[in-house]
């Protein structure tokens, strides 16, 4: 190439270089738009129904700190409808020494003639003082009577904990929960059987059997819990599946079906 | 000299040539030595001969000499990053040595060694392309309007082919750069015959660990041999053999700690016997050239992290037989040919992880090829390529009959006009999303009965001008359509089978402009832009710029040789690429069964973002200037040249994707930087 083309194609480059270097990278990030979250799960074995009410974080200084790092709404009206059509009010107690903290509404439901190990489609209903709207509905799966194993010895370095049961109807899929008293050491969805090796690792590598005594049940739950739990947090693919309207979260139940204790060794 | 590299048998096209006979070597060997006279000998590129002799739309090619003056990427000439430079051909970030071609999704590419398929032609998650570069001779590459002889992909074909070096005795070239050595050896093999072979490995881990035990426990390593002879009665047989692996190992040094290791790697083994009929019946042409190639492809990959706790494996296993028979004649270049290939593909994964397809996958899949392909000169100013492409899979009682046809029309000898129309079809995919800007490997899985063929037609016109014998000017313009796309679900439910990918449609536009000057005196290099605009639909009947939708890709790349140097440089201007911003965040909350309590503490991260519109950000424009100075002297024979090389010489700072933090009042956004200004230096030496 002759040295003027060559000339030219240096001094091309100089020059979107020049331009490209006087472009600004960042940008300020604005507030996004509020978003509601909500928790709860109507378990059968309690008499209880717990709603968590919170807004997500999007960039909006807070004035109270409370569910997990959300901001907890303490004065949102929600109710539940029973089966039977009995309309429940879901009250948040903030005051000084309640059980409950900001943005965590409960209520006891046989207060109200309810019970839940009775099983049928219960209806949530939110709405905030800003105006926000929330609904969702969720099928206890059907109840069996619970049943309970007998505790057993459990060597890990010999032993695996096989288990199955009977499809359960309004069952989305079944939960293996692992833990003793709070702390829960492994959860994995399965279908209607599990079959666990004494050294099975969590995936960050924990043993799922620790020294000691553990407790663990298998729950059916109902496509809402399955949907919102069966994944990781994924960056890119937004938020867990919600069933709900208006809100992101989850309005499920779970059902469980098989306790046991191991000691293990 | 650039006649011998071509592939073993002629390309479409080409006239062959009868190799000489043994017996008439052995005559010519023992005359006595005849002394000529100087001579310059000027071949005619094999750019111009495909110029003058085939349609040949979206045909891009490097040689080895483009791929060792260019500036490396972090010490090694890489073909795959190469190709980058070119028209229509586009990486995501400095982290991927993938390629979107046109607007095509990464897993659209064909890539070949040699001819035999290869499925993740790439080290350390991307970083690097597998080939090693002086066992490479050329690159070939079509971006569009292939011919019926390819298929199983809807984007573009990547040929690489093995250096062949037909030089008596034995020769080589050994590389030390600041990550790995190289070697490779060839030389004639009898006589009517070549072989190589050439092996890499990276050391950092080595170097790392005479300071700190398992500080750096990865490399990956390489071998490529390649052999091809010349038999009796006119047959040549040809063979490939490629292994490169990657590993990433570490060992606990204390109690309490876990093993961690990941493995992956590819291996290809490939044999063609080719026969050329000089004398054919008068029917067929003048002459015929029989091919028949054979091969086997496989990609293991496998995960062991936290000492089991989290195990993922992929693998491929391929088997191809394909068979061609071309006949030439004045006017005609006849082809027919078939493809027969099984593969055995596995996806198992033992836990739900985010940026992971979670369901396990085990399929076989069977696919039935043929082809014909007519090259008729129609007049001294018209050249049309025609066919028709077959593909079936009988597991999916699928088929698909795709037409083929492109043209050359010479408004003078330096200048033509072409254009070209085409069907495709792909059945092998990728479960990796496109999402994700990082795509360390594919996980390849294949058509069923709930993922049938994507198809794409291929619309193209273009000119092409031979300003002189070695700068040529090209503009392309292209239109892609594409019907039945499936991506990666990412909430796919690992109970459920038939949910793992999700209907896409959509399209892609563009245009690509090349202005090359081949080396023939001091200067070489090219200018290449892409304007591309590409849109999809998903499953839900949304709108949305796909990841990979760049509109606009600059590279300017140049050599200069001087008497004792060598100065390269490559400079990359690019508009940003579209991307999905959060725009909030929450905690997700676990019930416990144990005292129907809830909490916000897990092992695990329970951080749910809030996501704006897909693909609705953009990220800045990037830039990146590299160059490279090589000196090189002869001390005993040998040619010794070492040589510097800068990567991103003034520190532009980059952008690949953002993370967010909403749990701050203002909310912050943190830039992940693409790589920053990164010297390397290294010897090669050649004998």
């Amino acid at each position: 190439m002759k040295r003027s083309s060559a000339t030219f194609v240096v001094s091309v480059a100089t020059m979107l270089m020049a331009a490209a270097a006087c472009t600004n990278f960042e940008n300020p990030t604005a507030p996004g738009p509020p978003q509601l979250v909500v928790h709860s799960i109507l378990d059968t074995r309690f008499d209880k129904i717990v709603v968590l009410v919170a807004r997500a974080r999007t960039g909006v200084p807070r004035a109270v700190r409370g569910i997990g790092e959300d901001d907890p709404i303490s004065d949102a009206t929600v109710t539940v409808r029973a089966p039977n059509g009995t309309v429940m009010v879901v009250r948040n107690d903030i005051a000084p020494g309640a059980t409950y903290g900001p943005g965590i509404y409960a209520l006891n439901p046989s207060d109200s003639g309810v019970r839940l190990s009775d099983g049928g489609t219960y209806a949530l209903h939110i709405l905030t003082k800003t105006g926000e709207e929330v609904s969702g509905t969720t099928t206890i799966p059907e109840p069996p009577a619970l049943q309970q194993l007998a505790q057993r010895l459990f060597l890990r370095a010999r032993d695996t904990l096989r288990l199955s049961w009977p499809q359960i109807a309004g069952a989305r899929s079944y939960e293996f929960v692992i833990g003793y008293q709070d702390d829960v050491y492994y959860r994995v969805f399965t279908d209607t059987n599990l079959s666990l090796p004494g050294t099975a690792v969590t995936i960050l590598g924990d043993p799922v059997f620790p020294g000691g005594p553990s407790q663990f049940f298998v729950e059916a739950v109902d496509v809402n819990y399955y949907d919102y739990y069966r994944m990781e947090s994924d960056p890119f693919a937004g938020a867990a599946p919600s069933h709900l309207t208006g809100a992101v979260g989850v309005f499920g139940s779970i059902t469980p079906i098989l306790f046991g204790e191991l000691n293990v060794r | 000299m650039v006649a011998a590299l071509i592939a073993a048998v002629p390309a479409a096209g080409q006239r062959p040539t009868a190799p000489d006979s043994g017996k008439k070597a052995d005559s010519l060997s023992r005359r006595g030595p005849v002394m000529l006279p100087a001579v310059r000998s000027d071949t005619t590129r094999i750019e111009r001969r495909l110029f003058e002799s085939k349609p040949n739309v979206s045909n891009l090619s490097i040689s080895a000499r483009d791929l060792g003056s260019a500036p490396r990427f972090f010490a090694e000439a890489d073909v795959l990053r190469s190709l980058q430079l070119m028209p229509g051909v586009e990486a995501r970030n400095d982290y991927s040595a993938g390629m979107n071609v046109r607007g095509g999704e990464a897993d659209q590419n064909l890539v070949l060694l040699d001819g035999y398929p290869i499925y993740n032609p790439f080290h350390f998650g991307g970083l690097f392309g597998t080939f090693i570069e002086p066992a490479v001779s050329r690159v070939d590459m079509m971006t569009g309007g292939f011919p019926a002889p390819f298929g199983g992909r809807l984007s573009s074909v990547l040929n690489v082919r093995s250096a062949e070096d037909a030089r008596s005795g034995v020769h080589g070239t050994t590389e030390v750069s600041l990550i790995a050595s190289t070697l490779a050896l060839g030389g004639a093999l009898g006589s009517g015959g070549t072989w190589s072979l050439a092996g890499r490995r990276t050391y950092a881990d080595q170097i790392v660990n005479l300071v700190h035990r398992n500080g750096f426990p990865y490399h990956f390593a390489d071998v490529h041999g390649h052999v091809a002879h010349s038999l009796p009665w006119g047959f040549r047989i040809a063979g490939t053999i490629y292994g490169g692996n990657d590993l990433l190992h570490y060992e606990p040094e204390n109690s309490g700690e876990q093993s961690q290791g990941i493995m992956w790697g590819n291996h290809v083994l490939g044999g063609t016997l080719s026969k050329v009929f000089a004398t054919v019946p008068v029917t067929l042409g003048d002459s015929l050239v029989a091919e028949q190639r054979v091969s086997q492809s496989l990609f293991d990959m496998a995960t062991h992290i936290d000492d089991g706790g989290f195990t993922l494996t992929s693998k491929v296993r391929e088997v191809r037989a394909a068979g061609s028979l071309t006949a030439y004649s004045a006017s005609h270049t006849h082809s027919i040919g078939y493809e027969l290939a099984g593969q055995r593909l596995d996806y198992s994964v033992n836990y739900p992880v985010p940026l992971f397809p979670s369901d396990s996958v085990s399929q076989s899949e069977r696919s039935i090829s043929a082809y014909v392909d007519e090259l008729w000169h129609v007049t001294p100013s018209l050249l049309i390529e025609t066919g028709l492409r077959y593909d079936d899979l009988p597991a999916t009682h699928e088929r698909a009959i795709l037409p083929r046809f492109s043209l050359k029309y010479f408004v003078n000898e330096n200048f033509a006009l072409t254009a070209a129309v085409g069907q495709y079809a792909q059945w092998i995919r990728s479960l990796a999303r496109e999402d994700i800007p990082l795509r360390p490997v594919d996980y390849w899985v294949g058509s069923d009965s709930l993922t049938p063929m994507s198809k794409a037609w291929h619309y193209i016109v273009g000119m092409e001008r031979w300003v002189t014998p070695s700068r040529v000017f090209r503009v392309e313009t292209f239109y892609k359509r594409y019907s039945r796309l499936i991506e990666p679900n990412p909430f796919d439910d690992p109970l459920r089978t038939g949910d793992e990918f999700l209907p896409v449609q959509g399209w892609s536009t563009g245009a690509d402009v090349m202005i090359r000057q081949f080396e023939s005196g001091r200067f070489g290099g090219w200018l290449a832009y892409t304007y591309t605009l590409n849109s999809r639909t998903d499953a839900l009947g949304n709108r949305f710029f796909p990841s990979q939708d760049r509109r606009h890709d600059l590279n300017l790349v140049g050599s200069w040789r001087f008497p004792r140097y060598t100065l390269a440089a490559r400079f990359n201007l690019a508009s940003g690429t579209p991307y999905t911003a959060i725009v909030g965040q929450f905690q997700r909350i676990r019930y416990i069964p144990y005292n129907s309590g809830y909490t916000s503490e897990s092992r695990l991260p329970e951080l749910q973002f809030l996501t704006g519109p897909r693909n609705g950000e953009r990220l800045p424009m990037s830039q990146r200037l590299d160059v490279s100075a090589t000196t090189n002297f002869r001390p005993w024979g040998l040619a010794v040249t070492p040589y510097v090389s800068v990567m991103n010489v003034y520190n532009a700072h980059n952008v690949f994707g953002y993370v967010f933090d909403y749990a701050k009042a203002p909310p912050t956004r943190i830039s992940l930087p693409q790589f920053p200004v990164f010297p390397t230096f290294g010897l090669s030496l050649s004998w």
